[in-house]
């Protein structure tokens, strides 16, 4: 026999909770893909990269993403090893890169592969270098090139770190860091020559080459993620048995290598205010925020408040809260994977994008007077799209070509299982394209890839034009499966520029350098980077569509260099890469 | 004799009057005895009955005038509970359980009360006593649900409410506090097919209604959600949970100001059904930070943080809100305090998620007593700092956090006035008198 006490609901009337932290969805619009226009094929000579053959100058803005990577021979698989349910370890993929490390012009892939087990000190050589040939088309040049990568490996970022004209390496994973100096086509792993610590238990994530202290040589910002304990390998889940998530370990502090010079770098992340020791840290992106030359670092960080390190000539102070892009709007520590910068709403400032977790809106942070920023998730029409997605490679990328950054953004569970405990989630999962409407707004196009059923479990993913015909391209990196290269294919291309700069008094590889062309449309930013999106490297390049802009005359661009230059370009004719060499050394 | 042969002969029985007089005097005797063995439980029960008729005043009385009588103390202290006269139920409730110790029934509601007055440890020793005199006892292990809840063990609740519901599948307010656990375990797809189970067992619970409006919201299921909450407002158009919970949907589905507006409007009739509300006044204030009005925010999210102190969005919006408004000193200060929250509440779920893995991983137990010390969550505390004396009595950070606990208690004792007349030692680390 019950007696009413028995029955009393105690503390669901006594504690008032914060109700929800989501929102919903499904507001798919479908506008676009359609056609494939001939590949263009890659052309390139000395300075001046002449342009493909153009179809015609309309200006609808239509394009098509068509998964190109068996037909172009990036023949790629990511492994990671075989446990069911997949650790924590295992669950978190590997990055990619867009990169020209053979300096011919055209862009080579790289992609980050673990290994088969995460808990034996070497692995199977896994990760791939893709050499793009004279045809277009890639070959694997992996073993060539002296990449024999026996780490478990993960992310990637590119920079010429010694100042001698050739794109250099850099190999996060787990376990161990790497490395790798260019040769001229064949790569060397510096890795203890340079400095670079080898830490037990170390867990490398992002990184991104930086000269954070403006002396003209790059230096190296790595995140680290969390220190995994083997004992703990899987947690619940509801009733199921799955990897666990970060909060479940300890956080790993972040580490900052100041380039010494001779090819040396001393680990400097504690003195400088660098190390972020709570951060679970993923993604990597260092940008110039308040537009002083000084490059800013950002880390997405997993369950744990993002980190904004602004940069005071040289050393760093996290002001992540109050800039207001460390948290949700709710305040909540959201699981931050990939980030990106880029200025979606042509007002010269640039803004944030982070991707989280499933039943977590992707992150839209508009700058509003620095160090302030303000949550346009929602309000932008990114939060509704993303919250039943789990984000995590993203890039600001134009790829309408209409001039305004739109956003891409790979999405994959981490639970191989996920299915056992819900009904919404899924471990494959469509990507999300969100075209930049303007006035700071964003729609889903509906299928995230070149074919709206093909789901994958993204992770790395980065943006580059490979066929060097101003529709800028996408690389993912997928978990255990097969990596995918969706070529740009515009159905009505728009005019538009490129820019490829060479640093002299400042890096050669002019990371930092903030490229703008302002057109009767509006001001377009662009920043030379390395790492960025989920532990991966964009295009080195700096790719501009000019929308409804045909005159060159009505061109202004300009490069302020990381050195603190600036220096004019004046446009003879568009839809062409410029290779522009810094003035005055 | 065998059914077969009865049923082979059936015109036997009633052929002679001698076996049909026998069959009388056994069919008599054995309703005499009857009567003997089950008059004194038929007695007990009409009694019984007869004593939850009355009203406390009458049970007073009655208590009074029979002190041995355990039905009516256990009677009057539930009427003293339900009148939240909770110090004095517990009091009736241990002299009921002095003269009948194994009586679940007053086990449970004593864990229930001192969960109530946030006397955790108490309740835990109760409610686990409850379940050894009746094992399958499900409305203990709800509370025992209950009481994880509120010493911030959500997972461990879910896994207590679980077994609550699995036991008793039927118990709408089990049912709904396990769709609530499932909602803070950010478990969506179960608390729905739990709400939508209570609904399909009682199609007019509203509080249902609303935690599925608000789990199909995370969900993303926008148009689910909406239609539920305005069910639930079609029935009483000023409920301020539902009006506040479509508030915050509209509020986060706007692109328009016009929208931003709507979400205002409904947020606004939310805090004047329910001036406290904390929900409201929070949402009201992301309404204001949208629509560029710093000072205006600042007010509501310092409303909304004296409502719930523990609300992480109204402090962190209230700091960032400080800041927009110029008062750059107290909004940093603001945002340090949260950023420590934050971090803290991570590893207390790190730490809670090590616990359910293994009850026994003391030093995790200990960690997290620190943590509510640190906090002032000093009934959690004891709570904690009580199952640590019990499983690793020679632990090493014990002796230290008892003295702590000891001095925030004599500090929390002189800042508040005497609650005379508790029963129970005043003793935090006290257990209460075993039956």
């Amino acid at each position: 026999m019950n007696s009413p006490l028995q029955q009393f609901s105690l503390t669901a009337h006594r504690v008032r909770r914060n109700h929800f932290a989501g929102l919903c969805v499904l507001s798919a619009t479908s506008a676009i893909l359609v056609g494939c226009g001939g590949r263009a094929k890659p052309e390139h000579s000395g300075s001046l990269l002449p342009p493909p053959a153009r179809t015609g100058g309309g200006a609808t803005g239509a394009f098509a993403l068509k998964d190109s990577a068996e037909a172009l021979g990036v023949r790629f698989k990511h492994s990671h090893g075989t446990s069911a349910p997949l650790t924590i370890v295992e669950t978190m993929g590997g990055g990619c890169a867009v990169l020209d490390f053979d300096g011919d012009g055209r862009m080579d892939l790289f992609f980050t592969s673990a290994g088969q087990d995460f808990k034996q000190e070497r692995q199977e050589p896994g990760s791939g270098l893709f050499r793009q040939t004279e045809s277009g088309s890639f070959e694997n040049v992996t073993a060539a090139a002296g990449l024999t990568i026996d780490t478990y490996a993960m992310g990637c970022c590119v920079g010429d770190y010694d100042n001698d004209g050739r794109s250099d390496l850099f190999v996060t994973g787990f376990g161990r860091n790497q490395l790798f100096h260019n040769l001229g086509g064949r790569f060397e792993d510096v890795t203890t020559t340079a400095g670079i610590l080898h830490r037990p238990g170390q867990w490398g994530t992002g990184c991104s080459f930086v000269d954070i202290d403006r002396d003209g040589k790059l230096d190296l910002y790595v995140a680290n993620y969390v220190v995994y304990d083997p004992a703990v390998p899987l947690c619940r889940t509801s009733n199921t048995m799955t990897g666990c998530t970060p909060n479940r370990y300890k956080t790993q502090r972040n580490e900052l290598y100041r380039n010494l010079g001779g090819g040396r770098f001393e680990e400097c992340a504690i003195p400088r205010g660098a190390d972020d020791p709570s951060g679970a840290g993923l993604g990597v992106l260092s940008t110039d925020l308040n537009n002083d030359g000084w490059p800013e670092i950002l880390v997405a960080n997993d369950g744990t408040p993002n980190a904004l390190l602004q940069n005071v000539k040289g050393k760093f102070k996290n002001i992540g809260d109050m800039a207001g892009i460390a948290y949700g709007e709710t305040g909540a520590m959201r699981a931050g994977m990939g980030i990106d910068g880029g200025d979606y709403d042509g007002d010269g400032k640039m803004d944030i994008t982070i991707t989280n977790f499933f039943h977590e809106p992707n992150s839209l942070y508009r700058q509003r007077d620095f160090p302030f920023f303000e949550d346009h998730s929602y309000l932008s029409g990114v939060g509704t799209p993303s919250i039943n997605r789990l984000g995590f490679g993203t890039v600001f990328v134009d790829l309408d070509q209409d001039g305004r950054p739109d956003l891409y953004a790979g999405n994959g569970h981490v639970f191989d299982n996920v299915h056992e405990f819900s009904d919404v989630a899924t471990f494959e999962q469509l990507d999300l394209v969100l075209l930049n409407q303007g006035r700071g707004k964003f729609q889903e196009i509906a299928g995230g890839g070149a074919q709206p059923s093909l789901k994958s479990v993204a992770r790395g993913v980065a943006a580059g034009d490979l066929n060097n015909d101003g529709a800028p391209d996408l690389v993912i990196n997928c978990l255990g499966r097969a990596a995918r290269v969706l070529m740009n294919q515009p159905t009505s291309p728009r005019h538009w520029l490129g820019v490829s700069l060479t640093g002299t008094r400042s890096n050669r590889s002019a990371i930092g350098a903030r490229v703008e062309v302002t057109t009767q449309e509006g001001l377009q930013v662009r920043e030379i980077r390395s790492g960025g999106s989920y532990c991966s490297q964009s295009d080195p390049r700096a790719l501009f569509g000019l929308g409804g802009t045909v005159d060159p005359a009505q061109v202004k661009l300009t490069v302020r260099w990381p050195g603190g230059n600036r220096q004019s370009v004046k446009l003879s004719r568009l839809d062409q890469y410029l290779q522009i060499t810094e003035e005055g050394r | 004799m065998s059914r077969s042969r009865r049923a082979a002969s059936p015109g036997s029985v009633r052929s002679g009057p001698a076996p049909k007089r026998w069959l009388w005097w056994m069919f008599a005797a054995a309703l005499a005895a009857g009567a003997a063995f089950y008059a004194p439980q038929i007695s007990h029960a009409v009694h019984r009955d007869r004593l939850k008729q009355m009203s406390e005043e009458r049970l007073r009385v009655e208590v009074s005038a029979r002190p041995a009588d355990v039905d009516a103390r256990y009677q009057f202290a539930l009427a003293l509970g339900r009148s939240g006269q909770h110090l004095d139920a517990i009091r009736e409730l241990l002299t009921v359980l002095q003269r009948d110790p194994l009586r679940p029934e007053a086990l449970n509601d004593l864990g229930a009360l001192y969960l109530l007055e946030g006397r955790y440890y108490e309740s835990l020793v109760s409610l686990r006593q409850a379940l050894a005199a009746r094992p399958n006892y499900a409305l203990a292990y709800a509370n025992l649900g209950r009481l994880h809840v509120a010493t911030k063990m959500p997972f461990t609740a879910a896994r207590e409410l679980q077994r609550a519901v699995e036991l008793d599948p039927n118990n709408i307010d089990s049912l709904i506090d396990l769709g609530e656990a499932y909602q803070r375990t950010l478990n969506y797809s179960q608390a729905r097919q739990t709400y939508e189970r209570v609904l399909k067992l009682r199609p007019n619970s509203q509080r249902a209604r609303i935690g599925l409006g608000k789990t199909l919201f995370s969900l993303a299921d926008y148009a689910g959600a909406e239609s539920t909450l305005r069910q639930v407002l079609a029935a009483n158009p000023s409920d301020a949970s539902a009006l506040s919970s479509l508030g915050r949907l509209k509020l986060e589905t706007a692109t328009t100001d016009e929208q931003l507006q709507a979400a205002r409007d409904l947020l606004r009739q939310a805090v004047r059904s329910d001036a406290a509300d904390p929900e409201g006044w929070y949402d009201l204030g992301r309404v204001a930070v949208k629509q560029r009005k710093p000072a205006q925010a600042v007010e509501f999210f310092r409303r909304a943080t004296q409502l719930s102190p523990d609300h992480p969005g109204a402090h962190y919006q209230l700091g960032m809100s400080l800041q927009l408004a110029g008062k750059e000193a107290e909004g940093r200060r603001v945002l340090a305090e949260f950023r420590m929250t934050s971090l803290r509440s991570r590893e207390q779920g790190q730490l809670e998620e090590q616990l359910y893995q293994n009850p026994k991983d003391w030093d995790a137990m200990a960690r997290l007593a620190e943590i509510d010390l640190e906090t002032g969550q000093l009934p959690i505390a004891a709570l904690r700092c009580q199952q640590l004396g019990q499983g690793a009595p020679t632990h090493p950070k014990l002796p230290g956090l008892i003295a702590q606990l000891a001095r925030k208690n004599a500090a929390a004792a002189t800042s508040r006035p005497s609650a005379s007349g508790s029963p129970g030692s005043t003793n935090p680390l006290s257990a209460p008198p075993s039956p």
